[in-house]
């Protein structure tokens, strides 16, 4: 199991992606079927963990892949 | 922590068993109360024991007619109990009612912490653990006293040369409900160990 403040590195770029297309959390939320609660978690990095299912959702909403939407810092 | 919608529904029942909990403790103590003052003195202490095989007339037929019967336990009144018969019969006295008061009060803990919506926390799978441990343990440590008390209390009663047989009648109910709670336990353990996995998840 890897160490638990490894989790607080990965950071998540989906406000600027969002940014970039012009879309909201809650269009997002409409498109991934997720909530808008979730989203949040996972946009203001306090996500311990993503399903493989809600990041491919993501990443097809956004048109990007899974190294855009997230960045070890 | 916000209270989960499924549990919001059952919250009632908490209550209800929280009722129970705080109605057990009360007999408990008062049992307590009343068998140290029984036997504390060590003067006339009324005590169960199982004879062997003791076939007597009992006047239970119509118009209190004599009925024969197979006595399997009878209370006799003994004094002066030597040390380790004494202890035996205090310890066997006092183990259950405080195995009640100690679950009652866990339980208690237990409740509140589900009304707040806790459920699969660090304390609660303790004290889910703690519940099965104390009344395995005490099912454990009254076998121990009872058979002290059992044996002694045959040995003051009956004549050296001629000693009374009986064999001790072991209760297995808290045995299972502690086995019981043990795997609910268990369960609890596990469910923590995936909340805690599943905080987070997206």
């Amino acid at each position: 199991m890897p160490p638990e403040d490894d989790a607080g590195r990965v950071h998540c770029r989906l406000d600027e992606l969002l940014a970039d297309r012009g879309m909201t959390l809650t269009r997002l939320a409409e498109i991934v079927g997720v909530t808008v609660v979730n989203l949040s978690v996972l946009k203001n990095d306090r996500a311990r963990a993503i399903r493989f299912s809600t990041l491919t959702a993501i990443c097809d909403a956004l048109d990007c892949t899974p190294g855009d939407l997230l960045v070890i810092r | 922590m916000k209270t989960p919608k499924w549990f919001r529904a059952s919250s009632g029942d908490v209550h209800v068993v929280i009722v129970v909990a705080v109605v057990t403790i009360v007999l408990a103590l008062t049992e307590l109360v009343r068998r140290l003052a029984e036997v504390l003195p060590n003067r006339d202490v009324p005590v169960e024991i199982a004879p062997e095989a003791v076939r007597a007339e009992v006047p239970l037929g119509p118009d209190g007619e004599l009925v024969g019967a197979d006595i399997g336990s009878i209370i006799v009144q003994v004094s002066d109990l030597p040390p380790a018969t004494y202890a035996g019969v205090l310890g066997a006295s006092v183990v259950y009612p405080v195995v009640w008061i100690v679950v009652a009060f866990l339980g208690i803990g237990l409740c509140r912490a589900l009304l707040r919506g806790a459920v699969f926390t660090p304390a609660n799978t303790l004290r889910v653990n703690l519940i099965a441990a104390v009344i395995l343990g005490g099912a454990a440590l009254h076998l121990v006293f009872a058979t002290f008390q059992h044996n002694g209390v045959l040995a003051v009663l009956s004549a050296p040369d001629h000693p009374s047989g009986g064999s001790l009648q072991v209760d297995f109910l808290p045995w299972f409900g502690g086995l019981a709670l043990a795997a609910f336990a268990m369960a609890f353990t596990i469910g923590e160990k995936l909340q805690r996995d599943s905080e987070g998840l997206v």
